[in-house]
């Protein structure tokens, strides 16, 4: 199997086939503001649609899309533009592929009537040959079994500061890092409100301990570029 | 048309006397000997309903003056049973703890009179008072709402609400006086928000009320008369000039001021207080912030056990108003031996009989020492005592200027800003509520208001536009806070919310949150909670910075919400001096003094004896004091030399990175100017950021690779706007300051829909807002608001442009010095500044810039689609 990085996304190759996964997208971010009282025009949304675009068009052809979990931002209840949202994401990837997978992640309690509405897969996990796909923030004994090599999971929203004097700019990262000799490969979140919490000072919050300081770091800069920045412990800065 | 301003004189006892009802005079007389010399400038002028500015020191009864003539007034009307069910008189104050002076003032000398009348079988209809804060319950409300109060007692923002409540506005539609009082602490947003309310209700009201405006002292008297009555109303100044005698002198805890922080010093520092404590009856300290305030109890009862438990009490802004009322009660009660404030007591409420007021550091200005000493002896005739404390050598130097100006009586002067838009946005909102509006007569009425008489019309029209909602194009309808129809050019009401979203999120008064420090390592100590910081000084902190916290040091890593996170057991110096808080800028013509100040001394300086007998004189100091203002002069000389108001040293300093040190002594308005002006030329020289530190005494730059001579060259008195513009958008500053205006516009609402926002929850969203605000415009009302407060409010362009001019005439010079390290006028530069950064290399660059730089580290190739 071969993994490549490409902007904030992954692509999976395994015997001809390609896979797109992406990390969580917070959808109704933008609702969910103006819900709490912030009435700022935010219109993340489009920047996300447009931005999948792009990567999709980069891509070339793929043969099934991974989501991996948090596909919506509030808990709980569909907000009506969170419905919106997602159907015109579902749109979006139909026009590219027609497997859409779902993992179902800790912000996406009721996403059932969704999925079967659309007809979309929704699932815990997903195995792929000798990988497995989730969102992070539970355990499965399936993903333990000595032909999984890798785990591709999402849920702790990566980012680095890289920093020089005072400046300090934070940036989306892929994490990559062996815990009991499986490769876990951490995505960033897709969501473009902010970068995500930083790896050297914050806790990740996935379920297992992963020794994050031995972790390889890959930063995503904002032209989708990635560039390898060696082993965490390696980088610069307090 | 601009209205008239003139000078008031003062009458005779007598001629006061006379404009007096049989009773109020015998009240009056039965209370005092003779009316004090406010009362001979105010009364007749109020009694005539003339528009009045009345400015006088602390404890000038200024009052009693707005109401005698009110009441007396009052008693007239209820003697002859003419007394009408509407609010006659509105007194509007800053201060929410209200309730005491108001007894004072109004409600005991209401008592008395209706006590005399009954004695002497007067029949008086009765006069009602009424007291509506953010604390009035709705059972008080309902109270008021169903007997009119005559006079009628409030404080700014909820003058605002009731002015849309259709009760209260149907009462107040026949007012005859407006008081204001506290005018002097009013020259900020909240004071612009306030005229345009003052505007509202001339507005609708059928006859004009006559205004009275309530001052300490304050300069300029004619500009804050024209703001209290806008720009086209006549207006008498009563320039009250109380001969009072102040007794002060500057202390300070040791010699060696070099070293504030160490144990030793701190030692003295609270023997020194205990001593002054000990020999006063009741003392009152100010600390300028909260923390001090803090600060300040905690070891003195560290240094003195037992000795104070019970006899000290803090009073800081972000006290519950029981805790407050507490602690003014015992104050006046006689139960406290000393005090400790932030700032919070410095206003008006009388706090009783306070002998000694301590001030912790330089308060800055010569209008707000005089305040705070004025709290000691807030009787009329007893000598107010004060105490400077100067804590380090620059401050030794300001406190010593300052006293020599408060003798002069050299007053700073204020400024008050004009045509905000955040205000004005909530205003037109509140405005929309009340009625229909036609766009021009709206517009008129703004225009009243000194802070907006020359808005244009399409900032006014953006403002609009903005509530309407126009800018959100398709979700119009999720955003529009009130209704514009643009056919019919008018401005209404929209739906069902808006009231009630209007009395909850009323307000200029930036919400700042304590900071709780949490422990992030050593592991042991992991979530530990040690204390909490102010919001400022968070945002002083950059990673790595380490500061001093109830007595232990931390080195700070990051904040996230309302936490910081920090390292304990940390043996590093304090980068951060723990008396650092977001402080009031020195006024300019104190900084001028000090730099002028610095020419005699070092005129002076190869002569110790003649020039430490110079400093004596000149600040009226201790022999010791002046002593060690010589010897922080002469180590300045003997380094490069002493910068001043003819000359002014840059510093060059080669070290890890290169510095430019500017001694520029102007104060940190006109210094956040120059130094980003400077910061941004050095910044675009060479496409790399550059840091910036700012106070009142300089400012320094710091970067890469500094050519001082180009980046000097590169600032003149035709670029700096556009320097500064350019400035402004790569700075933090803006991020900051955007986040309390789109608060005031309400963009970010407090409370909504039964919810209150945590400070905490506003604050993880102001990089996000910021950047998606400028998505939707560079010249969005409100983001063309937050730069020009930046620019007019905290930034004084204006002066730096002259400062500039004078360099440009060879009036001023600037000498560049090689240095090896930093000088001593340097250090205290670096340690105690505002921080930011011109961040001009872009985020793309500056990754690919570090990508290479990491790729030395890890010896490895770039990579595009990285297979793993």
């Amino acid at each position: 199997m071969k993994y490549s990085f490409l902007g904030k996304s992954l692509i999976v190759e395994r015997a001809g086939k390609r896979t797109f996964v992406v990390g969580d997208l917070h959808l109704g971010y933008d609702e969910g503001l103006r819900s709490s009282g912030v009435f700022i025009v935010s219109n993340l949304f489009e920047e996300t649609k447009k931005e999948l675009t792009s990567l999709l068009e980069k891509a070339g052809q793929v043969d099934e899309i991974i989501l991996l979990g948090d596909l919506k931002h509030i808990f709980g209840q569909i907000l009506t533009s969170e419905w919106k949202e997602i159907f015109a994401i579902i749109e979006l990837l139909r026009m590219y592929c027609s497997k859409i997978i779902f993992i179902k992640g800790n912000h996406d309690v009721i996403m059932e009537p969704i999925a079967k509405r659309y007809g979309v897969l929704l699932y815990d996990y997903y195995l792929l040959g000798n990988c497995a796909f989730l969102h992070g923030d539970r355990d499965f004994p399936e993903i333990y079994d000595a032909k999984i090599t890798c785990w591709v999971v999402g849920h702790a929203h990566p980012a680095i500061s890289i920093q020089e004097g005072v400046k300090n700019e934070k940036y989306k990262c892929f994490l990559v890092v062996l815990y009991k000799r499986k490769k876990v490969i951490v995505l960033p979140s897709f969501f473009p409100g902010s970068q995500g919490i930083d790896i050297k000072l914050q806790d990740l919050g996935l379920i297992w301990p992963l020794d994050v300081k031995r972790g390889r770091v890959f930063v995503v800069n904002d032209t989708q570029e990635v560039l390898d920045f060696g082993a965490l412990e390696t980088i610069l800065g307090p | 048309m601009s209205g008239l301003l003139t000078y008031a004189e003062p009458v005779r006892n007598e001629d006061v006397a006379k404009l007096l009802h049989p009773l109020v005079s015998e009240w009056f007389f039965s209370t005092f000997k003779e009316f004090s010399l406010t009362q001979r400038y105010g009364v007749p002028l109020i009694h005539g309903r003339k528009n009045i500015l009345v400015s006088a020191p602390t404890g000038g009864t200024k009052t009693l003056t707005a109401f005698l003539a009110i009441i007396n007034y009052l008693v007239d009307l209820a003697a002859r049973k003419e007394l009408e069910d509407k609010i006659y008189a509105v007194y509007v104050s800053p201060l929410r703890a209200l309730s005491n002076d108001i007894f004072v003032n109004l409600e005991r000398p209401l008592q008395e009179i209706k006590e005399l009348a009954l004695k002497k079988g007067i029949a008086l209809q009765e006069i009602r008072v009424g007291l509506r804060t953010g604390d009035t319950t709705v059972g008080e409300r309902a109270k008021m709402a169903r007997r009119v109060p005559h006079l009628f007692v409030t404080t700014p923002e909820s003058l605002a609400i009731i002015i849309t409540t259709t009760k209260f506005a149907t009462n107040l539609a026949a007012l005859e006086f407006i008081i204001v009082d506290e005018v002097h602490a009013l020259a900020n947003k909240r004071g612009v928000h306030l005229s345009l309310t003052l505007e509202r209700l001339s507005d609708f009201s059928v006859i004009e009320p006559v205004r009275i405006g309530l001052s300490a002292t304050i300069a300029p008297l004619e500009e804050i008369a024209r703001f209290l009555v806008g720009s086209e109303r006549d207006c008498t100044i009563a320039h009250v000039k109380l001969v009072k005698q102040v007794d002060i002198d500057v202390l300070s805890p040791a010699r060696n001021l070099l070293e504030s922080e160490a144990p030793e010093q701190q030692k003295r520092l609270y023997q020194l207080l205990d001593e002054l404590i000990q020999s006063h009856k009741t003392t009152l300290i100010f600390t300028n912030t909260r923390n001090a305030t803090e600060k300040i109890i905690h070891y003195l009862d560290l240094h003195f056990p037992g000795k104070y438990s019970g006899l000290i009490g803090a009073h800081h802004s972000s006290m519950s108003k029981q805790r407050r009322f507490e602690i003014e009660e015992r104050l006046r009660k006689g139960e406290l031996r000393v005090v400790v404030s932030s700032t919070s007591l410095e206003l008006g409420i009388d706090i009783g009989g306070i002998d000694l007021v301590i001030l912790l550091r330089s308060p800055k200005g010569v209008a707000r020492a005089l305040q705070r000493i004025g709290r000691a002896g807030h009787q009329l005739h007893a000598h107010p005592k004060g105490r400077f404390i100067a804590l380090d050598r620059d401050d030794l130097v300001e406190c010593s200027i300052l006293m020599r100006n408060m003798r002069e009586k050299k007053i700073d002067e204020v400024s008050i800003p004009r045509n905000a838009l955040d205000v004005l946005s909530q205003q037109i909102f509140g405005m929309a509520i009340s009625k229909v509006w036609s766009v021009s007569s709206m517009l008129r009425v703004i225009r009243k208001s000194y802070c907006y008489a020359s808005l244009s019309k399409e900032d006014f029209l953006s403002v609009v536009s903005y509530l309407a909602g126009d800018y959100a194009l398709e979700h119009r309808n999720v955003y529009a806070k009130i209704w514009y129809g643009s056919q019919k050019q008018e401005i209404g009401k929209r739906g069902k919310l808006a009231r009630i979203l209007y009395m909850t999120n009323i307000g200029t008064i930036p919400e700042e949150g304590f900071i709780e420090v949490v422990i992030q390592g050593p592991a042991a100590r992991k979530g530990e909670s040690v204390g909490t910081i102010d919001e400022a000084f968070l945002e002083r902190l950059h990673r790595g910075d380490v500061f001093v916290l109830g007595g232990a040091r931390y080195q700070f890593t990051f904040s996230r919400g309302m936490k910081a996170y920090v390292i304990a057991n940390v043996s590093r110096q304090p980068t951060v001096p723990s008396w650092f808080s977001e402080m009031l800028p020195l006024s300019f013509d104190v900084a001028c003094d000090i730099a002028a100040f610095r020419r005699h001394v070092s005129e002076r300086i190869k002569n110790k004896k003649e020039c430490c007998a110079f400093i004596e004189t000149y600040c009226s100091c201790r022999p010791e004091l002046a002593e060690a203002i010589y010897a922080y002069m002469k180590e300045q000389e003997d380094f490069s030399f002493i910068s001043h108001d003819k000359v002014i040293a840059v510093e060059h300093v080669k070290s890890d990175k290169e510095y430019l040190f500017f001694h520029t002594l102007y104060g940190r308005r006109v210094n956040d100017a120059l130094s980003r002006a400077y910061g941004y030329a050095a910044a675009q020289l060479r496409y790399r950021d550059i840091e910036l530190g700012i106070n009142d005494n300089g400012f320094f730059i710091a970067g890469e690779k500094l050519d001082p001579k180009k980046i000097i060259s590169q600032v003149t008195t035709k670029n700096l706007e556009e320097l500064l513009k350019g400035a402004l958008d790569k700075t933090d500053v803006l991020k900051r300051r955007f986040r309390h205006c789109a608060s005031r516009s309400l963009m970010i609402l407090r409370s909504y829909k039964g919810r209150s926002k945590s400070v905490g929850k506003q604050q993880v969203h102001s990089m996000f807002l910021l950047s998606e605000v400028k998505k939707i415009s560079e010249e969005f009302p409100i983001l063309r608001e937050a730069r020009r407060e930046v620019f007019e409010d905290l930034m004084d362009v204006p002066r730096a442009i002259s400062i500039l001019k004078k360099i440009e005439q060879k009036d001023i010079v600037l000498r560049i010095v090689q240095v090896s390290l930093v000088s001593p006028f340097g250090l205290s530069l670096l340690t105690q500044s505002h921080a930011d950064l011109i961040s001009i290399e872009d985020r793309v660059n500056f990754l690919k810039r570090m990508h290479a730089l990491q790729l030395q580290v890890i010896s490895e190739k770039k990579v595009k689609n990285y297979e793993i």
